[in-house]
Formats: structure tokens, sequence, C-alpha cells
């Protein structure tokens, strides 16, 4: 505590003035009084150590209450006389703590009082409400803590207190302006006033009115007098507007100072000129902003940011460095330790406003996918769930490089609803952001991006599907190669050419082969006819079955994608070896045929 | 009417005492109308008579359910049963009326037990009701007239020794009145010298000043009214704060303010005008009109007043609405005025009953670019008209009900030739116009240090007001300063 200087107030302050209580004590009630204090200070000592509930200030106040209450059934009343290091009961000392630090009198001397009284009638929620205020004083900064003050505003049924009135004398100098409020008497003798005429007539029309408006004896009072003239000149409040006051005065307690001061701060920089103090004030109103978003008030942290923004709006083009300053601290709101400050949040369900909470997040944008990610995959309920999506969504139309790279490292749930957003997000340019998912461990991951790459179909969609022809799952190959377009792009078509090239083309799966010969058919590019046509003469008696599997592949394919070429082909595989080989030939021959057909009637059709 | 609560008085959960205010609101109403009641008419009376029997029907109704009925006066607060009884402007001068009454008597608190009988009530009423009447002077006078009417059920218990109400005579209020003023402006002061020294500052004695404040205005409001009538132009800033400050608290104490608001609206007022530090001299104290370049400057203060509070304090203990009080306290009720803000369109409550005060204390005063000042009821003759566009109307009409037809401090001529200064306004509406004054001359105008007459009073002979007013005067026409006969009250 900080070293006090008390000049002795003036004598008549002094308890002495108080009305005399008893000299003499019983010992036995003297005894039961040193131990009282002796329990009232353990009781003080422990609430400064430990925080409320803590088991050793609930045993150690619970005491102290006890005893109180069974000291004050049997003698009605407990006064305590508060020296500088000392209680007195009856003029006894009956406690003494000469360290400052730790004395319970000094605690509340030096606050101004000198007596405190507890009573008959005192319970326990009364007591620890009086306790309570104990240790909002001792909690509060040496130069700003005071007992008496803070009692001062309550009410007490059963406890009073006497505090120095002089305490003000102790704590504001005397100063030399005490002469300006002297005033000699004398100078209201002596002299008289000289009404001036105007002055004098006017009293003279008032008094003759009055003569005439005196009230008969009898009368009630102030009954025409009083209220006419309030009414004329003042005008009387009624008791219908009591409410109407009592409206004004909740309003105003509804004002939050949090609100307040939030409101005010962005007023001051608004105005504020000076880059120095604008900053200052920033920082002010970014320490509380911080506190806001740690009591997980939301609704006000989007209001502050929200303000942010448009002041920043505002302040373009006239000041850099405060824009900075601005930015500084919108960024800081998305920095790692915010970010795992909202997760906490979140996943400690402390979010008052879940609505606010969401919308807060959309408008710190991407960086904040992360936080967005951990709320969808701990959704409280299904409305959760989808408002995540959607800010997730709104993040991807933003910038869906940084909604991939995290769904890259996401589980797998998420990782697969953000893949389904793709659609959604509309016209993906930077497909390359789906390079990343090619070795991705999960399959249903790996078929996703396919499927959306194929609903791509671009060249950059198509360098990447490729890639997934090497894949170790079959259904993934198969489901990349099913998802090839070709739009004349060559390398791909060089690369899948050069896979069925091989000569372990034949050993893969039937759908392998037949999705990667049907996307070579329908480039009806002349190096595929010939690769067909070397399919189609190709025989062996080792891997037949294989070999001929192949052989139908491609003539699923060529029917697949007709032209002239692949009529061609057909025709030269009537000829090949393998009876059944031949047959499938003329078959896709003549449906080729038949499907060419149809136009042909249609066309006559129109001519008759 | 409240519900059984099975519990001894004291022991009321929050949701109880909410049921049990609108029920003790009532009493109060009743129990002080019966008293008027009683002051004006005898027992026997029909108009006497309506007043005590819903009185007496309550109490027993109340007793029926909550085993106690005490009235209690603590502290300058009255309670029913340890429940506050809430103030507000309606009920102030019925509050202000019984906790007069109290004081005079030094009774702590009146109980009503179970048997209690409307005789009892009755004459309990009629006793306290005219206990000046009946020179019952002390507590114990007043304990032996009940005993002598055989009143057995009505307990009394005296103030406690600790009560501020007995600590203090009528003069020594008066003197600590004067005392606390000076220190208000000794410690104004002193803050505004760290503040430019940009020293960090610290609240506890000004809180304390505030709650000494409150303290004053409580035991005698009117006095405390009556200080600001001192006014120090050469160190107008100052002095003036200080004014705003009563005034404020008065005005506060009117709306029901709780105790914890009245610390922060006096605080707010306190520091309204702390912008001005940072005007520069020349054009706070330039004697003639403002340029535009002058006025823009002038009119940053609000603004500058803000930013200083807001760098320079731990604002944990300082109450934000201090800081929009220094902002607002120039903004209009239609949010003319300045400043203009960017995003705050709620004017706060406190920010609105500072403007007003500020205003009545600023065009009361003469001003260095101003040698004359308004009298105060041409002040609120003035701030009346602007009702709506610069000042809130029903606050305004509050706080003019407050000051009075004739504010503390207005210099009045009497139907008798007398020249008198006013030093209390009557608490009763009905009164309005008959507040107690101090005489200044006698009756050919010749000066005095004249007695304190209360211009309610009635010859019993004629049964006619012995004086009343019939105009106010300019003090400063006839070179009387109204701050002397206050501050020559307080003279010990």
């Amino acid at each position: 505590m900080e070293e006090q200087k008390f000049d002795k107030p003036d004598a008549q302050a002094e308890p002495e003035e108080i009305p005399a209580v008893e000299k003499k004590v019983d010992p036995a009630e003297l005894n039961k009084v040193k131990l009282l204090f002796k329990y009232f200070d353990t009781a003080f000592s422990t609430m400064k150590l430990y925080p409320p509930g803590n088991p050793s200030v609930e045993k150690t106040v619970g005491i102290f209450d006890e005893k109180l209450r069974e000291f004050l059934e049997e003698y009605d009343e407990m006064r305590i006389g508060i020296g500088e290091f000392n209680f007195r009961y009856k003029n006894e000392i009956a406690f003494q703590d000469e360290e400052k630090k730790r004395s319970l009198p000094f605690f509340l001397f030096k606050d101004g009082m000198r007596q405190l009284s507890f009573f008959k009638g005192l319970d326990s929620k009364e007591l620890q409400y009086f306790l309570n205020i104990l240790k909002e004083a001792i909690d509060l900064p040496s130069e700003e803590s005071d007992a008496v003050g803070l009692l001062w505003e309550k009410d007490f049924v059963n406890i009073r207190y006497y505090a120095l009135d002089e305490f003000l004398d102790l704590k504001i100098g005397g100063g030399d302006k005490a002469k300006d409020f002297e005033v000699d008497p004398g100078k209201f003798k002596g002299g008289k006033i000289e009404l001036t005429p105007e002055d004098i007539a006017e009293v003279k029309d008032q008094q003759d009115m009055l003569m005439f408006e005196q009230p008969k004896k009898g009368e009630g009072e102030g009954d025409r007098e009083g209220m006419e003239g309030s009414d004329q000149r003042i005008p009387a409040l009624t008791p219908e507007e009591a409410p109407e006051i009592e409206k004004l005065l909740e309003k105003g307690r509804r004002m939050t100072s949090e609100g307040e001061l939030v409101d005010l701060l962005f007023e001051i920089l608004y105005f504020e000129k000076s880059d120095g103090q604008f900053a200052d004030v920033l920082k002010m109103l970014e320490k509380y902003f911080l506190e806001i978003v740690r009591s997980a008030d939301f609704s006000k942290a989007l209001g502050i940011l929200k303000n942010v923004h448009e002041l920043k709006e505002n302040l373009r083009d006239k000041s850099e460095e405060k824009i900075m300053l601005l930015d500084k601290v919108e960024k800081n709101a998305k920095d790692e330790s915010s970010k795992s400050l909202l997760k906490k949040l979140y996943l400690d369900d402390k979010v008052k406003d879940y609505d606010s909470f969401f919308q807060y997040l959309e408008i710190l944008g991407p960086e904040v996918v992360t936080v967005v990610g951990i709320a969808w995959e701990n959704a409280k309920d299904m409305v959760h769930k989808h408002k995540a999506a959607d800010i997730l969504r709104e993040i991807g139309k933003k910038d869906v490089g940084a909604l991939l790279y995290f769904a890259k490292g996401s589980n797998v749930s998420l990782s697969l609803e953000i893949m389904s957003m793709m659609e959604a997000i509309g016209d993906l340019k930077e497909v390359h952001h789906f390079e990343g998912f090619v070795d991705h461990p999960n399959k249903d991951i790996r078929l996703e991006v396919i499927r959306v790459l194929g609903k791509v179909a671009s060249q950059d969609a198509n360098k990447i599907l490729v890639r997934f022809l090497a894949d170790n799952d079959v259904e993934v190959s198969v489901f990349a190669a099913q998802n090839l377009k070709y739009l004349g792009d060559q390398e791909v078509f060089e690369f899948v050419l050069e896979l069925a090239k091989d000569k372990e083309f034949i050993r893969r799966t039937r759908m392998e082969k037949s999705s990667m010969l049907n996307y070579l058919a329908s480039a009806k590019h002349d190096e595929a006819y010939a690769l067909f046509r070397s399919f189609l003469k190709k025989w062996s008696l080792f891997s037949a079955a294989k070999q001929n599997e192949t052989r139908f592949c491609v003539v699923s394919a060529l029917e697949s994608h007709p032209s002239p070429q692949a009529r061609e082909v057909l025709q030269e595989g009537t000829k090949v070896f393998g009876r059944s080989v031949r047959q499938a030939c003329r078959v896709a021959l003549s449906q080729m045929e038949h499907k060419a057909e149809p136009q042909q009637e249609s066309k006559d059709d129109e001519r008759t | 009417m409240a519900r059984e609560i099975q519990r001894p008085a004291g022991k009321y959960t929050d949701e109880e005492k909410k049921t049990l205010s609108k029920t003790i609101e009532e009493l109060f109403i009743r129990f002080t109308s019966a008293l008027k009641t009683a002051q004006i008419f005898e027992p026997n009376n029909v108009a006497f008579i309506q007043q005590l029997k819903p009185l007496y029907f309550l109490i027993q109704s109340l007793l029926k359910s909550l085993d106690k009925a005490i009235l209690q006066f603590r502290g300058n607060a009255l309670f029913f049963n340890t429940i506050r009884i809430k103030v507000d402007f309606h009920s102030y001068q019925r509050f202000k009326f019984l906790v007069a009454e109290f004081k005079q008597k030094e009774i702590e608190s009146i109980g009503f037990e179970p048997d209690l009988s409307a005789d009892e009530l009755a004459h309990f009423i009629v006793i306290f009701a005219k206990s000046r009447e009946k020179r019952l002077k002390t507590f114990e006078d007043f304990e032996s007239a009940m005993e002598a009417q055989g009143i057995k059920n009505i307990t009394l218990e005296k103030l406690h020794p600790f009560d501020p109400n007995l600590r203090m005579t009528p003069d020594e209020v008066k003197r600590s009145c004067k005392k606390v003023f000076l220190k208000s402006i000794i410690h104004l002061h002193e803050v505004m010298e760290r503040e430019k020294k940009h020293e960090k500052l610290h609240f506890k004695t000004t809180r304390r000043l505030i709650q000494t404040i409150i303290n004053l205005i409580s035991f005698d409001e009117s006095f405390m009214l009556g200080m600001t009538n001192i006014k120090n132009y050469e160190e107008y800033t100052l002095n003036h704060s200080i004014n705003v400050t009563i005034l404020a608290l008065c005005f506060g104490r009117r709306l029901g303010l709780e105790k914890n608001e009245l610390v922060e609206l006096g605080m707010s007022a306190f520091f309204h005008d702390i912008g001005k530090l940072e005007i520069p001299l020349e054009i706070l104290n330039k004697k003639g009109k403002l340029d535009d370049e002058e006025w823009e400057i002038m009119q940053e203060h609000p603004r500058r007043g803000l930013t200083k509070l807001v760098l320079l304090q731990d604002l944990s203990y300082f109450p934000i609405r201090a800081l929009s009080v220094a902002l607002e306290h120039h903004v209009w009720a239609n949010h003319k005025g300045y400043p203009q803000s960017w995003k705050k369109k709620e004017l706060n409550l406190f920010s609105k009953i500072t403007k007003i005060c500020d205003v009545f204390d600023a065009i009361t005063t003469k001003r260095i670019y101003r040698d004359f000042s308004f009298t105060r009821e041409q002040a609120l003759s003035m701030m009346l008209e602007k009702s709506g566009e610069e000042y809130d109307t029903l606050l305004l009409r509050v706080f003019a009900n407050m000051i009075g037809v004739y504010p503390v401090g207005t210099l009045v001529a009497l139907n008798t030739g007398e020249i008198a200064v006013v030093v209390e306004t009557n608490p009763e509406e009905a009164f309005m116009l008959r507040p107690k004054v101090k005489l200044v001359t006698d009756e050919q105008k010749e000066k005095i240090d004249g007695e304190i007459v209360d211009l309610a009073e009635k010859d019993p002979e004629t049964d006619q007001f012995k004086k009343t007013v019939v105009n106010t005067l300019d003090p400063d026409k006839y070179g009387i300063k109204i701050s002397d006969y206050f501050l020559a009250q307080a003279m010990g």
C-alpha cells in the first residue's frame, strides 16, 4: 500500500464525539471479541490471497460469519473502533496489526473509517455482500482503492459505519482560495437600495394586482396562487409523466459502457487530425476490440470491424499513415493467435450469438478458412453447418486456392464438402490448385476432384486428369479416363496414346482400356486410328483373352465415335483373325449405318 | 396487494422486492398524504378519515403477509422492511417532507405491530403531523406523547449515533457545504494542473468529493443550490464546473438516479469542460466576439476533452458516461450544436442533463465577453423557449421545477416594501411562489442583515400571507453579490 500521511483531523471529528459507549467491558465478552477479530482478520487475509469460491475463503468467511452471528445473538451489537493499526472494543484494544501491507485495521482506517458496527439480524448474505465490497477494494490498485467509497454506494440493513467527514481535508490542500470565500457581514448593513424607476413601476403594478387577488379568510392554502402561478411560468409535471421519465432513465441505463466507449473512440478517430493521437486512440480501440472478442461478443466485434472498414473508406486519399494503421487492425484480427482464440471459443461453446459469430468470420474472409472449417466439422446443429458451408463457398469465390489448400489438409468429410462446392463457386479458372490432390490419400476425395475437373473440361483440367491415370486404384484411373475430354490438346493426347501403346496396356482392366480408348477415339486422330488398327490385327496365343478384350474395347470405342476413318478401321476389322472380333466389327458397322439412316430418312421425308 | 411471503423482514429475493415495490410506493404515498392532511385538518374531519382508512387497511394487509411493517430512515434514504423506497421526481417532495419529519424527531424507524388498531394509527398520525404545534422537540418527547395516548402497537427507534443526520447541525451543514465547495475548486485545479503535465490521474479523491457533495445535497439541497450563485469569471472554468456538478447532482436526485449513477453523473459534470485546457487562453479570455477561426477552435474543446480523458486515464476507474458528456455537452437535443458526430446518434442521458446545467450556469454568470448576467428566472425562461430543440423537453421541465419559479439566489421585492434573497424553495408544489427568503433590506429599503422568513406563513389574525413576492430584481443593478449571503450563513 502507498505511504499514507495522516495529519490529525480536527479533534471534534474523532469518534469520541460519537455518543459515549460503555467504558467497562466484561473480560469474557472482550475475549470473545478478540477471537472474532482474529476470525475477521483471517477471512480478510484469505480473501486477499485467493479468488472467491476458493475453499479456504469459504471456510474462513464461514467461521467468521458463524461466530459473529453467535456473538450478535448474545450482545445485539458489535461496535468496533478503528485505529490506525488496531481495533478497539469499548475502548479496549482488542486487535493489533502494525504491518501496513497486511493490516485490516489500516486498510479501513486509511480510507477514513473510524467505527464499524454489526447488528443482530445480520445474515450470511449481508455479511458476504459486505466482505465482497472489501474484496473489491482490495483488488483495486492502492491509488484507487477506497473501501468507504465503495460502501457508500450500497445499502446495508445490519451494518453501519462511521467515516470522517474531514477525510477530504487529508487529500485536498487548502490553497489560497479560502480568502475568496470570506465575507464581511458588516457589508450587509448600512446604505439604502434605491430601486430604478422601472422596477418601482413594476413593483407597484404587482402590488396592485395582489390587492385584488387576496384569497378570502378560510380559503384553502395556496389554492389560487400557487397552482396558477406555477402553471403560467413553469409547466408543472403530471403523475402521468413519471413513467416517461422512468423510461428515459431506463433507456440511459441500457446503453452499455463498452458500446458507448467504442462509439466514442470512433468519433475521435473519424475527426482526429493528428496521426500520433490517432495511433494512440486506435491502440486503445484495438485493446477493447480484443477484449470484446475474448468475451465472445461477436455482434459488437462485428460492428467494430465494419466501422474500421468504413473508416478506412472515409480516410482513403486523406492519410496513408492512418490507412496503414487501420489495415494492421484488420490484419491482427485474423492472425494466428486470433484464429486460435476463435476456434477455442467455438469449440468451448462460449459464443454468445452464433449468427454474429458467422457474420464475423465471413467479414474476416479467406484468412480464417481454418476457423470456418472447425465450425463446420464441429457444428452444433445443421444450421451452423449450413452457415459454415455458406462461408466456405464465399471464401471459395474470393480465393479458391485458399479454400482448396485448406481442403487438402482437412478431414475427409470437410474436403468432400468443399469439393462439392466447386460447382457453386462457378467459373473455376485456377484449376492448378487441384494438382495437390493427385496423390491425396483418400480415394473418395480423388474421385471427387476428378468429377470436378471433368465438369471444368479445360485443357488445364485434362493435364491434371491424366496424372490420375497412373493412380493405383483402378476405379480412380478409370474415372479419370472417363472424364478426359479431347479438347485438341496434343500433349494430353500423346500421353494417353503412349500409355495405350505400352505393352502392359492390355493387362489393364477392361474399364480402364475402354475409357482410355474411348478418349483416343474421340480425338479422331490418325495416330489413334493407327493404334486401333494394330490392336485389331494383333493376335497371339499368349494373353489371348486380354488381347481379345482389348480388341472388343477398340471396336466399342470406334462405334462410339463414328467417322469415315473409324468405319475404315472397322471394315479392316471384319477381316482380322478371330470370328467374334470380326462379327463385332460387322455389328458395329451396321450400327453406324443404322444411326446414319434416320437422318437420311428425315431428309427424304422433307423432300416428300 | 403483496402476496403471502412467509419470511421475516429483511430476507427478500430480488423477485419479491419487485413484487413489493408497488405496494411500498402506495404505502409511502398514503402515509405522507395522511400526515399532510393531519397537518391541516382535525382528526374527525372527513378529509383526514378518507386518508387514514386506506392507509390502515394497507398496513394491515402488509402485516398479514410479511409479519412486520417497518418504515425506516437511514443515511438519508427511506426503507420499508429493508427495501429502499425508490424516489423519483414525482415523489421527491414527499420524500423530502418525510425525511425532514424523521430527522426533526430523531426517529430511525416506525414499526407497526399486528394488533394495531385504526384508533392508534389515527392518534399516531396526528401526534406525528402536529409535533411542532404540540412542542414535541425531542425523540423522548414524542415517545412520551405516544405513551400518553396509549399507543402500544407502534414502536419507535431512535436515530443511531452513527447516523450522519445526527452529526451535524444545520449550521454545521452549511459550513461543510462552503468548505466542500472550496475543496472542489482546489481539487479541480489540482486535477487540471496534472492534466497539463500529462500526469496520470487517480479518481479516488474525486469520487469521495462527489459522494460528499451528494451527502450535503441530501442534508440541505437549497443551500448547495445557493452555493452555485458563487461566480468567478476570472477562474470561470473552475467555478463553473463545480456549479454544474452541484446542479447536475441536485437534478439527478430529482430524477431518481441510484447512488452509483449519481456519482458517475457528478464525475461527468466535474470533468465536462476539461477540453478547455487545450484552448489557447487568448481565445478563452477574449473580450470581444470570436472570429470564425477562433470559434472553430473553441468548438473543438468537447472533442479535445474526450481525447484527453481517453488517453490519460485507465478507464477501468473512470465512468465511461463522463467521456460522452465531455463530447456531447454542447450538442442539442435535435442534434444541432457541436461537435457533429460521425456515427454516434444517441445522446447520453448524462450529456442531456449536463447540457441543461451547463447552459443555466453559463448564462447566469458574467463572462469576459459579456459584462452582465441574466437572472436565474430569465435564464429559465430563455431555456424553456428552446425546449425540444436545444434541450430535452421532459428533462428541462424537471430541471425548471427543481429550480422553481423563484430560484434560490433570486433577489425579490416583497409586498411589504422589503427586498430579500430566496434561500430555500418551498417543497409544496402549491406553494411554489412562497419560498423562504432572507431579508436584505427593511421596508424602507435600508440594508440589513435580516432574518429568514417563510413566505408560506400566514398571519393568524387575518389568515392572510404575511409577505408575498411582487417582483424579481436584478442584483447587478444594485451592486448586490448574492453569493455573499450564502457564504455569510456558512461562517463559523
